[in-house]
């Protein structure tokens, strides 16, 4: 009992004048809260909605004058709590008064707790007291949307008062233990926000070496959303406002966990120390080698643009390093008289473990380079679709395709294995390329992903992922029936010529239609899939969800789009049969224009000199002009939409005048073209020869 | 009783206590004297249980005073860096002592108060050094310690708040046994006060002995006899020992009988003896070499 007694021993006297002293910081952060968040609520009552946005906004915690609080109000606390550490008169005074160093440090922790706690939750208190029902809306008349998620809700609150007490009371922590450890307020204030914000940035440091060194590294994926979920701060910016059940408890954690070490630390701490830069040696090192790496870094990669090759980034590196280690070690020993045999023992240090860093990328020391998992130990994989799409869904139901399959993991390891041996490198980018990423859920803490640029042709010709595509498994996870539809409502249907645009709104129709589609997608070999060649049309389909793991619930709308290849024979015939017949055929042609390969354009000078006429688009003059409408018709049954490589295609222009019914056909004297110049746009990715 | 034995101290690879032995009876006035720099503010920081020892031990009344809450309840300690809590002014600073000294005496307080004239509503931070001083030792003796420990106490007071001021603590000493530790170079005015005096240098204790017996115990000497003699000083300790012609000057340690007997024995012509103050203890003590002795004692 005694142990306890004194390890969470108090002085409410202490506190009482902390209270006293410090009353304005909470007065200040309640105003700013009140003012920004609970006046304009209160200002439009009788109406919320049109501040329903800004009501969620406030809520989630994305509102700038809270995220200012959040940050500004908790470090503030801390530096003034503590800051009778930070001068050699008031730490021998409060140290010589009847407090143990334990019942001083919980003092003024429990005193910033209630500093940092209490504006939230009055202002907490307040909101709840004005909760509502209010609903978000979009649009006007007949297109209004009104959602279905009450903002301003008890349950929101709650939410509110929880995420907004973890984060002060995580960076008041954070700012307790830099407290600790650093002798005066200055360097208390600067490194609480260093110290806040070091593991998002370290992030971000370590993302730009491996991008730059490490092939396949991988900038998204959950190690962003870990790194950024370190820091309550960063997580809220990063979640939309929530955190999960784990984050709570880490966070709290945190807390404890910091509470724990600055308490450990206070005892231990030098008071003679007061008035230095940092109080305990062990920091010394760390802080200057963090300056030294940010500041190489920072030279390192501004070099790298001034000139090609890796010779440049070494030498800012090396620039970087001698600066700035300088800059961190005048910091850490406030003293410019840092040239030294101690000094110098420390730079030596810091530049080995630098050059193993650099020399371990460079080699790929850890083999992350060559790394594919285990088939048999991935429970299951992914990866995004590079190129052109040929369907898309909201983002409601943004689900990547998930291999479970053994086979397909197998061949998604397989390809993966195909990319590292040929190693692809853009060669000035000539070649139409993509971002692939590739993704393994494995039994460890941390899933698997990584990030290549591939060419078009290395992705068709790719015998693994006809595989995977043709699959059962990929046909029936990407069916246009597994988007937990519960209505389809309107299907739009859209070209890239502006004249076709139509709407279908009778839900039997639409469910036919999407019967049609599904039958193509299943029959649809990969070749068609991945083809270049126009798309028939688009269709856009609009459906409300089932409420099963839907955001919003049931009713929410969902949209996706198939972009019809011109061999999907079951919806075409659908369309056709519905009156939406919308080929292009060479009748309606009434000349292509041909523009030569990249390689043969003139330059940007002479491109100004020649005006803009009919036949002479942005001074590029085509190659070629066919009107024959036999070759017209060749040319239609070849055309992609796409470039594969830009030194060996053709742009073409295709000149038409669309299909009106005699009663459509508009009056071309009031519209921006005529007879003859509807345009569009493709590319020849092979010789003329088949012209000839 | 307040003891420190064998403490030592360092700052970075800096020795500022070395081996370090201080010893304070119960009731007595004790004065830490030394050169700049000697280790004086460090040796009170750690009796008031600010600073920890790197090795040795400090005790009052046999208990150590680090982290020791029922030591601290019943000490005043009195920097020379002093500190209040911003934009305080006496009488809140006072309601906090009050609440964490036990001890406190709210009438004295208040006696004391218009004693020095302080105007208990201004802050303190807006008081002049000396009054700031004032109202220090006005919150420190009124929360009525055992100890007392004052780093230079009486820097920047008038000699009449000075004279009050060791009113103070001396009636507390003699009424109540109050323990006192004190640090000052004004050696004239310790001179009066202490019961002790600890010469310190260099973080280590040159002369730690009650102050009636240093100063009956070392003496200032003019002797010259009409036939000088070898061994006329013969059994005693001649500290020092310059001549001017016949005539000369010493700095004897003995008794003063001892001397005045040895002395006399050889019939001196002159013969003047002056016990050493403080002062010239602690230049002797302290201040280097026989040349610049020669200058300031004689």
């Amino acid at each position: 009992m005694r142990l306890k007694a004194s390890y969470f021993s108090i002085s409410l006297p202490l506190i009482k004048e902390n209270m006293r002293k410090y009353w304005p910081v909470s007065v200040l952060a309640f105003l700013v809260y009140f003012l920004s968040g609970v006046f304009p609520i209160l200002m439009s009552y009788r109406d919320l909605t049109p501040l329903a946005p800004y009501i969620q906004m406030s809520l989630h915690n994305l509102q700038p004058f809270f995220m200012g609080a959040h940050l500004f109000v908790p470090v503030v606390t801390a530096v003034l709590l503590y800051r009778y550490l930070q001068n050699s008169g008031s730490v021998a005074v409060m140290h010589s008064m009847p407090f143990t160093r334990l019942r001083l440090f919980n003092s003024g922790f429990a005193s910033g707790i209630i500093l940092v706690s209490l504006p939230i939750i009055l202002n907490g208190i307040i909101l709840l007291l004005l909760s509502k029902p209010v609903y978000r809306q979009w649009g006007y008349g007949e297109t209004l949307t009104i959602s279905t998620e009450n903002v301003f809700a008890r349950a929101e609150v709650f939410n509110w008062i929880g995420t907004s007490l973890l984060i002060v009371l995580v960076l008041f922590s954070v700012a307790v233990f830099t407290g600790i450890v650093t002798g005066n307020n200055l360097m208390h204030l600067l490194t609480s926000y260093f110290f806040i914000f070091l593991i998002p940035l370290l992030y971000a440091v370590f993302n730009v070496y491996f991008s730059e060194f490490l092939y396949g590294f991988d900038l998204s994926g959950n190690w962003l959303d870990i790194c950024l979920s370190i820091s309550p701060y960063t997580e809220i910016l990063n979640s939309g406002g929530y955190f999960s059940l784990f984050e709570v408890l880490y966070y709290i954690g945190t807390v404890i966990l910091m509470l724990v070490v600055s308490a450990i630390l206070y005892n231990k701490r030098k008071l003679e120390r007061a008035s230095d830069s940092l109080t305990f040696g062990f920091m010394k090192p760390i802080i200057c080698y963090i300056i030294a790496f940010l500041g190489m870094t920072m030279l390192g990669f501004y070099f790298q643009v001034l000139g090609e090759g890796r010779l440049y980034l070494y030498a800012g590196f090396a620039a970087g390093t001698v600066i700035f280690f300088i800059i961190g070690r005048m910091i850490v020993t406030k003293s410019a008289r840092i040239f030294n045999k101690e000094g110098l023992k420390s730079f030596l240090i810091y530049a080995l473990i630098a050059v193993i860093f650099i020399v371990g990328l460079n080699v790929d020391a850890v083999g992350f380079e060559k790394r594919v998992p285990d088939p048999e130990k991935v429970n299951s994989a992914g990866f995004n679709l590079p190129f052109q799409w040929i369907m898309w869904r909201s983002s409601v139901d943004e689900r990547e395709p998930i291999l479970t399959s053994p086979e397909n993991i197998e061949a998604l390891a397989a390809f993966h294995r195909s990319i590292l041996d040929s190693r692809f490198e853009q060669a000035e980018g000539k070649l139409y390329t993509s971002s692939l990423r590739i993704q393994y859920d494995t039994p460890g803490l941390f899933d698997m992903s990584r990030q290549y640029t591939i060419d078009y042709l290395f992705w068709a010709e790719s015998p693994e992922m006809k595989r995977i595509f043709e699959s059962a498994e990929y046909k029936s996870k990407n069916s246009f029936y597994n988007v937990r539809a519960d209505s389809y409502t309107r299907a739009t249907l859209y070209t890239d010529r502006p004249e076709n645009n139509y709407d279908i709104s009778e839900p039997d129709l639409v469910e036919e239609l999407v019967a049609c589609m599904e039958k193509d997608f299943r029959a649809m070999s990969f070749e068609e899939y991945i083809s270049l060649r126009p798309s028939y049309v688009n269709i856009e389909i609009q459906y409300t969800y089932t409420a099963e793991g839907v955001v919003g619930g049931k009713g929410e709308t969902g949209y996706m789009t198939f972009h019809v290849p011109l061999n999907a024979e079951n919806t075409i015939n659908w369309l056709k049969a519905h009156g939406y017949n919308l080929d292009l055929t060479a009748d309606m042609v009434e000349k292509i224009d041909i523009y030569g390969p990249e390689s043969q354009y003139t330059g940007d000078a002479e491109r100004v000199e020649v005006p803009w006429t009919k036949d002479v688009d942005r001074g590029r003059v085509p190659i070629m002009t066919v009107t024959d409408k036999e070759k017209i018709e060749k040319i239609l049954q070849n055309y992609h939409t796409s470039r594969i490589d830009y030194n060996n295609s053709y742009e073409i222009r295709i000149y038409y005048t669309p299909r009106f019914d005699e009663s459509e056909e508009p009056d071309y004297d009031n519209r921006d073209y005529e007879r003859g110049e509807y345009q569009i746009f493709g590319y020849l990715n092979q010789s003329l020869d088949f012209l000839d | 009783m307040i003891k420190v034995q064998n403490v030592d101290k360092s700052f970075d690879g800096f020795k500022a206590l070395h081996n370090l032995n201080l010893n304070i009876r119960k009731g007595s006035i004790y004065g830490l004297v030394g050169k700049n720099g000697a280790g004086k503010t460090t040796v009170i920081k750690h009796v008031t249980g600010v600073l920890r020892q790197d090795a040795g031990s400090i005790t009052i009344d046999g208990e150590p005073v680090y982290e020791n809450l029922a030591i601290k309840r019943r000490m005043g300690y009195i920097p020379d860096d002093l500190y209040f809590f911003a934009s305080y002014n006496l009488k809140e600073s006072a309601r906090f002592y009050k609440s964490i000294y036990p001890n406190w005496n709210e009438e004295r307080y208040h006696h004391m108060v218009k004693q020095f004239q302080l105007d208990e509503k201004r802050k303190l931070s807006k008081f002049s050094k000396g009054m700031q001083k004032q109202a220090a030792f006005v919150l420190t003796m009124s929360s009525m310690p055992d100890y007392l420990i004052l780093d230079e106490p009486i820097d920047g007071l008038d000699p009449i708040i000075r004279k009050l001021v060791w009113k103070y603590i001396v009636e507390d000493v003699a009424e109540r046994e109050m323990t006192v530790l004190v640090s000052s170079h004004n050696l004239r005015e310790m001179e009066g006060i202490c019961d002790s005096i600890g010469i310190l240098s260099e973080g280590k204790m040159m002369i730690e002995r009650d102050l009636d017996e240093l100063k009956t115990d070392i003496h200032k000497i003019q002797v010259a006899f009409r036939e000088p003699k070898e061994d006329a000083y013969a059994g005693l300790n001649v500290l020092h020992k310059e001549s001017r012609g016949t005539v000369d000057l010493l700095i004897i340690r003995n008794r003063r009988e001892l001397v005045d007997k040895v002395i006399s024995q050889g019939n001196p012509v002159v013969f003047d003896m002056l016990p050493l103050s403080l002062e010239e203890i602690f230049i002797y003590e302290l201040g280097g070499g026989d040349s610049e002795i020669k200058g300031i004692i004689f």
